[in-house]
């Protein structure tokens, strides 16, 4: 009976995780992952959507968070520390205080925004994309001692996927992703 | 061997149940329970096809998507505000408010088995919903606007499982059963209804997420509760007293009936519940017998066991081996069976010994291996010791009758004011459950310890002294002062001696040779170890109820 009681206990807690993060959605570029279509559904404006190329060794996805109005996904490192780094999608964001900066080449489309906050030890800075109806804003959280070109890894490892291919695929099967580049959906305000 | 003793007279005579015949109260799921059934199955078959069909691209994606757009056809400003409105019912402060308050409340009452499944439910359906959506990863509806907040995948409706476990199981921990309680439940329906119309209205859910999430949250609460917590052995109840007690009403009623005709040949005439204060153990009775051609109408005196019994037996046993060691050596029992031949066994025993107990007359199977009712004789007439006159004579004979089961290498373990009992001037002991054959010396020296506490609390320390010397020795009554300290006598004489007042047991301690207090806490691996394993669950339940904490702060 004890025993029975502390196996069952062991099982509950192996299998039990907590309810509040979503830890098995990722959003990868490649594919089209159900959460980049709930992501896509979050902000509807946004025309582009933040994804995962391929995650650099000693990274990890660490999950997803998708409310109305926001698409947020977190990273954790072997090296700079659990949710090293936060990429959240709104429709708007602030870039008070941020500098502008050139965007690569395949961030086309967009405008890029730096803020550096705190410089080593513990590194934190912002960069903040705008783009037409969206912005993201990822955020750089290391943990002390962490080396800040690990940065240059997270430039890798994150991308954009366009809203429209979305929507294309979402349309193959006689659906509409309502939103930008979609036709327009009935009932709103 | 019935027939030989006095009390039951059979009549018609015992009456074999033949093979296939239902014993007298069949073990059914009745029509809830089938309907419980039919919903747990659909709930599993709902989540294969959930997660089957993981994606966008299905059938019922189209389906559902249509119906929403139909239904977005009819919006209108004030529908939407209202629809709004019902929607925050089953948002985050209102659910937490109807789940602190029901917590709260078993807190005042003390309901301490229904928080416990109160919160395990909400928790499991909170976790459970959040593993269905994280294998089904649905979207939300396409081809409509979503006029209210969401968050995360879709399938199940989180909000509308939260809102379902909420209001049932507070139906099930705060509303008494019957009537009031099928009332609670159909206001549920009605708000689970409107809620459901809602969020439907504003397209936040697919149709197939409703109907998972409510019956996620419907059947979480109904499976717990009947469960862990039967209303027939925790019933909720706003009056004071123990609540362990079966319903002797209805269906076990009839079945009682049914059973003591035929497996002891009498008729009853009447199913009285009796005690039910000073019992948590099992739910005593007084039956009414029929009149005979040789006997008048009569009373028996019954204890009905259930499974359950056996259960809170179990965790008692456990709880007194983690607080005070394996001094008593306390097995527990593995079924209602063994129970109710364990106390038939005492009754006989003491019989056996010429020690003024009820006269057992059988054991009466009610549902087997779940139910069984021991029926014995009933002191008709007679009064608590803790309300009689206590004389010389009186005390003499409480004083012999334990001389008489240490003789026989007995201890009754429960010598309290409500098991001895004053007939025509004669004491009687009653309930023998926890009569131990061949004791520890620790465990008889608290038996005569506490009869004369009991006595003591009639009369006065000295005169019980001075009338126990004619059976112990003053060494005897020194041991069991030295052994008897606080949990070692039974509740309710700890509860009269406070209200008592004076100091008996420094009185009688004092009136004794001095001796060493005996140790009760006793240390072992045994005991240690169980201790620990005991500590590892319940830190692993709180791990859980603080990693989910969301689901109530």
């Amino acid at each position: 009976m004890r025993s029975r009681a502390l196996v069952g206990a062991f099982v509950i807690a192996t299998l039990v995780p907590s309810c509040a993060v979503e830890a098995d959605a990722i959003p990868t570029c490649p594919d089209t992952p159900p959460i980049a279509i709930l992501a896509a559904q979050a902000v509807p404006s946004a025309t582009l959507l933040p994804c995962i190329e391929q995650l650099p060794a000693g990274w990890s996805f660490a999950g997803t968070e998708t409310i109305q109005s926001r698409f947020r996904f977190w990273l954790d490192s072997d090296r700079a520390g659990v949710r090293a780094v936060q990429v959240t999608l709104q429709p708007t964001c602030d870039t008070s205080g941020a500098v502008e900066v050139t965007p690569d080449l395949d961030e086309a489309g967009t405008r890029r925004f730096e803020r550096p906050l705190t410089l080593p030890p513990r590194f934190a800075a912002d960069r903040l994309y705008t783009f037409p109806g969206g912005c993201v804003d990822i955020a750089f959280r290391f943990q002390r001692g962490a080396d800040p070109t690990l940065v240059l890894q997270v430039n890798q490892a994150l991308g954009f996927r366009r809203r429209l291919e979305l929507v294309r695929r979402v349309a193959e099967d006689g659906l509409v992703l309502c939103g930008a580049g979609a036709p327009e959906c009935p009932g709103g305000d | 061997m019935e027939a030989a003793r006095p009390g039951l007279r059979p009549q018609p005579g015992p009456r074999r149940r033949p093979s296939g015949e239902p014993p007298p109260l069949p073990r059914e799921l009745g029509r809830s329970g089938r309907a419980l059934l039919v919903v747990a199955a659909a709930v599993g078959v709902v989540t294969i096809v959930a997660v089957l069909v993981g994606t966008a691209e299905t059938a019922l994606d189209r389906f559902d998507s249509a119906f929403l757009r139909r239904v977005a056809g009819l919006r209108t400003d004030p529908l939407t505000d209202l629809a709004r409105w019902l929607d925050g019912l089953a948002s985050r402060w209102p659910l937490r408010g109807m789940r602190w308050a029901a917590i709260l409340i078993l807190i005042v009452f003390r309901r301490w088995r229904h928080l416990l499944v109160f919160i395990a439910s909400i928790i499991a359906v909170e976790v459970l919903a959040s593993r269905i959506a994280m294998a089904a990863q649905r979207p939300r509806p396409f081809g409509v606007e979503i006029l209210t907040d969401w968050q995360g995948f879709s399938l199940p409706s989180r909000p509308m499982a939260s809102l379902a476990v909420t209001l049932f199981a507070m139906s099930y921990v705060l509303v008494p059963s019957g009537r009031g309680r099928y009332l609670a439940k159909c206001a549920s329906a009605v708000i689970l209804g409107a809620v459901w119309l809602a969020r439907t209205y504003l397209a936040v859910d697919h149709l197939s997420d409703l109907v998972l999430g409510v019956l996620l949250g419907v059947t979480a609460p109904i499976v717990a509760f009947r469960w862990f917590v039967p209303n027939d052995v925790f019933p909720v109840s706003y009056r004071r007293g123990k609540t362990a007690h079966l319903d002797v009403t209805g269906r076990r009623g009839e079945a009682i009936r049914r059973a003591v005709r035929d497996q002891l040949g009498t008729e009853v005439v009447d199913i009285r519940p009796v005690g039910l204060a000073g019992s948590g153990g099992s739910t005593p009775l007084r039956l009414t017998l029929a009149a005979t051609e040789t006997q008048p109408e009569r009373y028996a005196f019954a204890k009905l066991y259930a499974a359950n019994h056996v259960r809170a037996d179990r965790w008692y046993k456990l709880g007194r081996q983690i607080r005070y060691g394996a001094l008593e050596d306390e097995t527990p029992f593995g079924s209602v069976r063994r129970f109710v031949e364990a106390e038939d066994y005492a009754l006989r025993l003491m019989a056996d010994h010429d020690l003024p107990t009820p006269d057992p007359y059988g054991v009466v199977e009610i549902t087997p291996e779940r139910e069984y009712m021991i029926v014995m004789e009933f002191f008709r007439g007679a009064v608590e010791l803790g309300e009689a006159e206590v004389d010389d004579d009186l005390i003499d004979q409480g004083i012999r009758l334990i001389r008489r089961l240490w003789e026989a290498g007995l201890a009754h373990r429960d010598i309290k004011p409500a098991n001895l009992m004053v007939e025509k001037g004669e004491l009687r002991l009653i309930d023998v459950f926890f009569v131990q054959v061949r004791p520890s010396p620790w465990r008889q020296a608290v038996d005569l310890a506490n009869m004369m506490l009991v006595l003591a609390l009639r009369t006065d320390p000295e005169r019980v002294h001075r009338i126990a010397l004619r059976n112990f020795s003053p060494e005897d009554i020194a041991e069991a002062f030295a052994a008897t300290r606080g949990v070692a006598s039974p509740a309710q004489l700890r509860a009269m001696i406070k209200r008592d007042g004076r100091d008996l047991m420094g009185t009688f301690r004092g009136l004794a040779p001095p001796r060493r207090p005996i140790r009760i806490q006793r240390w072992s691996a045994r005991r240690v170890l169980l201790t620990l394993e005991i500590a590892v669950v319940g830190l692993l339940m709180l791990g859980i109820v603080l990693d989910n904490w969301a689901v109530f702060a």
